[in-house]
């Protein structure tokens, strides 16, 4: 069984590259600008850091892998 | 232990490929493209990643903790630097040398040929130059042909490869319909990029240019039609033209011309432009990095950049202009400026002149009189207006943010609100000033 909280942990990096490759096409290629768009990272790691906080508390908890 | 990731054996891959297409089609402007779509390099990369952690996770293996390791990490705040250095630089007109074409270069030997033909040609005739990389030198004469000189350079291992290097990129003039076509060959070449010429070519003073390539200097001289270049990287240099001139250059480090008799019209990227005694129109739109400067322009001028638009009726002085910097004596208005960031400096000018910097300081000095409306405006810069003492007009300056002076004494009142000031009045009958600045000081000086 797969721990939640280490499956967050190690789509945390993936997604935030996407995240941050995201917010610099929107710059390149929208009105919206990087130094409108940054807190978007933010936002998203504290998603990530919640998921993580959750799975680990919640519904599946950690253990066995 | 985890299988390694696939990631890094695919960049590799993919930068490869890049230098490939590079060296195999110099006309891509891969520098460009991949200043603009580098981010989803990051995007692809990311995915890539997830799925392999999904994949891991179906098979229920061991995941790793932070999804990327400190390499790759590193690797992406370096790419995002690089990234956005490049696509700033771009947006400014800055542009990568093409660093894909020289190394190779070196190796081999060279070898050099020359090769000359001609064809009998009278008056207007229409000479077309279809060539990859070639610098032409064309000159009108008073010699009723079209004669071309040709000195090329091939690099090879051996004198047999850069022999039928040389056969299979023959010299050509051929008719196309009413024109006349010169041709290098060189895309029959098996190794196009290793062959480079240059041409010297005489033309009946009456004839019409066009150059068509990816790479090469046009120099022009003495002809009475008109010039149409277009070019993936060329510097253009025209003398005494009778007709228009047209240059489309997607990169360039220079277009000069002096004395052209009809309109002049370039566009593309760049670094400098000059331009001297044009009696025709100019247009010019795309994006320079370097100085402009044009010396002399009979009728309007437009010029359209990305940070810059610029219009004026007529130029018997000079204007040079360059990032930070607009400088011009002798306009004929109505002259209208809108830029990003530069400080400009004009004197001496006639009618009406319209100027907006978001960033920088203005400084004018109407010469001549009777004056004219004058309406300059900066976000954060100081207003200098400086007019001679018999001027009659009626001033509206403001500063949301500074001091404001005046030399004209007491028709203008001088007012001050919070951090800023104005002044206002009439001197004389006259036309409207208005200087505004949000931060800054305005000034009325008398010369």
């Amino acid at each position: 069984m797969i721990n939640g909280n280490d499956f967050v942990r190690a789509v945390r990096g993936p997604i935030i590259l996407i995240t941050v490759g995201s917010l610099f096409a929107l710059d390149h290629f929208t009105p919206w600008t990087f130094q409108q768009t940054w807190p978007v990272i933010l936002i998203v790691v504290g998603l990530l850091t919640l998921a993580g906080r959750m799975s680990r508390s919640g519904p599946t908890p950690g253990g066995a892998s | 232990m985890r299988p390694r990731s696939v990631t890094g054996p695919l960049i590799l891959i993919l930068i490869g490929a890049l230098f490939l297409a590079r060296n195999l089609w110099q006309e891509i402007p891969l520098f460009d493209l991949l200043s603009r779509y580098w981010p989803f390099i990051l995007i692809a990369w990311g995915v890539l990643r997830l799925v392999e952690v999904l994949a891991e996770a179906a098979r229920s293996k061991p995941l790793p903790s932070g999804g990327l390791s400190g390499g790759e990490v590193a690797l992406i705040i370096v790419l995002c630097i690089v990234g956005s250095g490049m696509y700033a630089a771009n947006r400014h007109g800055v542009h990568f040398p093409a660093f894909g074409t020289t190394g190779l270069e070196m190796f081999g030997e060279q070898y050099d040929y020359h090769a000359t033909s001609q064809k009998p040609a009278k008056g207007a005739v229409h000479v077309r130059f279809d060539n990859l990389r070639v610098n032409v030198r064309v000159t009108g004469s008073d010699d009723q042909e079209v004669k071309v000189d040709e000195h090329k350079m091939i690099r090879a291992f051996n004198k047999t490869d850069a022999d039928q290097a040389d056969h299979q990129t023959a010299l050509e003039i051929v008719m196309d319909g009413d024109k006349i076509v010169v041709r290098t060959n060189q895309e029959n070449a098996s190794h196009a990029r290793r062959i480079s010429c240059d041409l010297e070519v005489t033309v009946p003073r009456g004839a019409t240019i066009e150059g068509r390539g990816s790479y090469g200097d046009y120099d022009i001289t003495d002809i009475a039609g008109g010039v149409d270049i277009e070019s993936g990287n060329a510097g253009v240099r025209l003398t005494n033209i009778g007709g228009n001139a047209k240059v489309a250059l997607q990169r360039s480090d220079i277009v000069r011309a002096v004395g052209v008799k009809g309109d002049v019209a370039i566009e593309g990227k760049g670094a400098d432009v000059e331009l001297e005694n044009i009696t025709g129109q100019v247009t010019i739109n795309g994006s320079y990095s370097g100085t402009l400067q044009f010396k002399n322009l009979a009728k309007p001028l437009h010029l359209e950049s990305p940070n810059t638009d610029l219009r004026v009726a007529q130029v018997p002085g000079t204007i040079t202009m360059d990032l930070g910097d607009f400088t011009a004596s002798n306009l004929i208005g109505p002259v209208r400026l809108v830029t990003r960031s530069k400080d400009i400096h004009i004197e001496d000018f006639t009618q009406s002149i319209e100027l907006e910097t978001e960033r920088g300081d203005i400084d004018l000095k109407p010469g001549k009189m009777p004056l004219a409306k004058i309406d300059a405006r900066s976000r954060s810069g100081n207003i200098d207006l400086e007019l001679p003492e018999s001027a009659k007009f009626e001033l509206r300056a403001s500063t949301s943010r500074g001091e404001a002076r005046n030399e004209f004494g007491t028709p203008i009142e001088t007012a001050t609100a919070g951090q800023g000031a104005s002044l206002k009045g009439k001197v004389g009958q006259g036309p409207v000033l208005t200087l505004t600045t949000d931060r800054g000081a305005v000034t009325v000086k008398k010369s």
